[in-house]
């Protein structure tokens, strides 16, 4: 398929959601069912992943940690790992997967089926229906689940190392999760790069759904390539952010 | 009145429409008849918009639609309804909220005149209690009917039927049937029918136009209409 075409249909869209933005008071109510819909469906993974994380990197951390090393040492490696890398990657990949496969097939199923038609045939702009609140809340939505997750991964990580395994004080913990604390890197893995994600999960995969056509086959063909393309765009971001940033 | 002038429209090299004339007349029912994969469905989104044609121009009460802008059509738009083959009911929402939307995003009323506008539609096509479903739970003539509802309510001048009778029973073919009528009775909507089911034609048409291969090859009344002009598609539908 023509790259550069669907560079270009990608950037017009972009442009109209934008320019969308100015009516986000009347689209208020869509927005609001994209933030629910978005939280309903996203967080029970986030939660199993963001657990498995936090014991993960606790049980790589005490098994490759020499007698030489201060565990308070470890603890810190694990938090910096975590809140800057660890989290929102693999959150992010597996968003893309979530929300970018479902956007790209509910919208795409409305395209086949002549939905989106029908908006325009009611005077209703579809950028401003459905890609505009989808975007907004990717934004707004997968920073606050990977703030929860990453405390959800912390806290895990801590139980594991204090209480299970018993390998650490909670004191040298805490003071491991202080030691060269950076309110930036905070910022950085919770805020920033999430919501990077967010945007572009959210406006990739209804990009790909506007753009289904021919039946089922072109349904679940949108489903695959939106869930393809953010992945590798997320994890492009992933380096660039990283390297601009920090 | 619409008025349709030289249109063309190609898609990927191939010639859909290939040169429409045509007049709709207010007040009255003109029926587009002609085989599957002629065009009749393009034909139908060049007149609200949703296909710009390559050459040629429409006219709806005097405003050509070439070069205007979003909200210009968007504007013009809602005097148009259009019912999908397929109905094009919204999935994710309810029967009335289905039929509320427009009403919803487009004037001030209250949820409670809302409400009661849908109630009203519903009665007019005959699906009273059917306000919380989903699409999902009705036949496609209901959904048909729905579709219709969703149409009428923000009183349309025209409505534009893509082929209002295809893949229903008799019975709900003639329910459909009655119902395009009696909108042109009691609220005096302007019609455009396209179908290839001879039978919604004869019940339905003021006028009729007859499409083959993009041309239109005949245009009168209903009466006008020869057994012989109706060959064609007999033998075209019989040749697939
Ligand atoms: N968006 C599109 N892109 C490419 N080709 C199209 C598109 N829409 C329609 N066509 C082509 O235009 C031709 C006419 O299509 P159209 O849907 O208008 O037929 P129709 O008369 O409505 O037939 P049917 O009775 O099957 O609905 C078909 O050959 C179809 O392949
Ligand atoms: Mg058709």
């Amino acid at each position: 398929m023509d790259f550069f075409t669907a560079v270009y249909e990608a950037s017009v869209l972009f442009v109209e959601t934008l320019s969308q933005l100015r009516r986000i008071y009347f689209y208020r109510r869509q927005i609001v069912e994209q933030f629910y819909s978005l939280a309903v469906t996203t967080l029970p993974i986030a939660s199993i992943i963001a657990v498995f994380l936090g014991l993960g990197s606790t049980v790589q951390a005490t098994y490759q940690t020499s007698s030489l090393t201060p565990r308070y040492f470890a603890a810190n490696v694990i938090f910096k790992t975590l809140i800057i890398e660890g989290t929102p990657i693999v959150l992010g990949l597996v968003l893309a997967g979530k929300i970018g496969g479902s956007l790209a097939a509910e919208i795409g199923s409305m395209k086949i089926s002549e939905q989106i038609d029908a908006l325009q045939s009611l005077s209703i702009d579809p950028v401003g229906f459905l890609v505009m609140p989808r975007v907004i809340a990717g934004l707004i939505m997968v920073p606050i689940i990977t703030i929860y997750a990453n405390l959800v991964a912390m806290f895990s990580s801590f139980f594991m190392s204090t209480v299970i395994l018993n390998w650490i004080t909670p004191d040298e913990y805490i003071s491991g999760m202080r030691m060269n604390f950076k309110v930036f890197e905070m910022y950085f893995g919770n805020i920033i790069k999430p919501s990077l994600c967010g945007l572009i999960i959210a406006f990739i995969g209804s990009f790909f759904g506007l753009r289904a056509k021919g039946g089922a086959k072109g349904v679940g063909i949108a489903s695959t390539t939106a869930v393809v393309v953010s992945a590798v765009i997320v994890v492009i971001l992933d380096y660039f952010t990283g390297e601009l940033l920090l | 009145m619409i008025e349709i002038k030289g249109v063309w429209k190609y898609f990927e090299g191939k010639e859909v429409l290939r040169g429409i004339n045509l007049k709709i007349e207010d007040g009255m029912t003109t029926v587009v008849l002609g085989p599957s994969g002629q065009g009749k469905t393009v034909l139908l989104k060049n007149i609200i918009g949703l296909y710009k044609p390559e050459r040629g121009e429409i006219i709806a009460d005097g405003i050509s639609l070439n070069g205007l802008k979003k909200r210009e059509l968007f504007e013009l738009r809602k005097k148009f309804a259009f019912i999908f083959q397929g109905s094009a009911l919204f999935d994710f929402l309810t029967v009335d909220e289905n039929i509320a939307l427009y009403l919803r995003m487009h004037t001030k009323m209250s949820k409670e005149e809302i409400e009661k506008k849908v109630k009203n539609v519903l009665k007019v096509v005959g699906m009273e209690g059917t306000e919380q479903l989903y699409p999902e739970e009705l036949s496609g003539g209901m959904k048909k009917r729905v579709a219709i509802a969703r149409a009428v309510v923000f009183s349309p001048k025209y409505i534009l039927y893509d082929e209002p009778t295809t893949g229903l029973d008799r019975e709900n073919a003639r329910v459909v049937n009655a119902l395009i009528n009696r909108l042109k009775r009691e609220y005096g909507v302007t019609s455009i029918v396209v179908t290839h089911d001879i039978d919604c034609m004869e019940t339905v048409a003021d006028r009729v136009v007859l499409l083959k291969e993009g041309r239109i090859i005949f245009m009168g009344k209903k009466e006008e209409v020869k057994e012989s002009h109706l060959d064609y598609l007999y033998e075209m539908e019989e040749g697939k």
